[in-house]
């Protein structure tokens, strides 16, 4: 994984009065608001993104049998893949991949609703990965 | 995303359009595409590494805190198990305790 800089620990904090610290919420407010603008403004480059046409007939192995890539829509328009690092001979999935893939289903719900469908690849057999999927809990395909 | 042996073999991956000293056989990632009424199929973005934070709702709320993310910087994931395996874990821990 690369390398995060985050802040560790809670040293040094100062504790001041409600109006202080309302002073110093305030200010930190109109930076998180030039964040958000900011980060719309990325969305919507992101967006605006060309398109590359994909000529190749994908084939995955899915729970009911062999499907195309144009199946894993399901009708919709949008279709998000997410590539789990789970190999042939595996025993279980990646662990971060697995932190990752405990969010997907409470998303699956809600993202359907927006003409996307949402999947998760990999490359190990569809025998490998159930069992570890079950154990997991996990719904989404 | 995978890799080919030839790939693992030299030990430089590319990975999140840049190359990656690392050897192993496949990294996470994730992919958008969108098909048009005519059956047309398009890749409209990837993303690796960090740009799927955003996909980690955990890490989100965790960023709402005074402690953050709190991870250790020379090895940032090094307290995430399978979700199975925290409870087991701390079980562990307490009966050491007694």
């Amino acid at each position: 994984m690369p390398k995060i800089k985050t802040v560790r620990g809670i040293e040094n904090r100062k504790v001041v009065s409600q109006k202080e610290w309302l002073a110093a919420r305030r200010k930190l407010l109109v930076k998180e608001k030039k964040f958000s603008k900011l980060r719309d403004e990325l969305n919507l480059q992101r967006r605006k993104l060309p398109w590359v046409k994909i000529e190749r007939d994908y084939v995955f192995d899915g729970p009911e049998g062999n499907v195309t890539l144009a199946d894993l829509f399901c009708g919709k328009s949008q279709l998000i893949i997410y590539h789990f690092m789970f190999g042939p001979g595996w025993k279980e999935g990646c662990e971060h991949c697995s932190f990752w893939a405990d969010h997907f289903d409470s998303v699956n719900a809600h993202i359907g609703q927006r003409d996307t469908a949402f999947v998760v690849v990999s490359r190990a057999p569809l025998t490998e990965i159930e069992p570890f999927k079950k154990r997991m809990g996990w719904q989404f395909k | 995303m995978s890799f080919t042996p030839e790939q693992i073999k030299s030990g430089v991956l590319p990975y999140n359009y840049s190359k990656f000293k690392m050897k192993i056989d496949e990294l996470q990632g994730v992919s958008a595409c969108y098909r048009d009424r005519n059956g047309a199929i398009y890749h409209t973005y990837s993303s690796y590494a960090r740009g799927i934070d955003l996909m980690n709702t955990t890490y989100n709320f965790l960023d709402l805190t005074a402690k953050g993310r709190d991870e250790n910087p020379d090895s940032t994931q090094d307290w995430v198990r399978y979700h199975d395996e925290y409870k087991r874990r701390s079980n562990e821990r307490s009966a050491n305790d007694d």
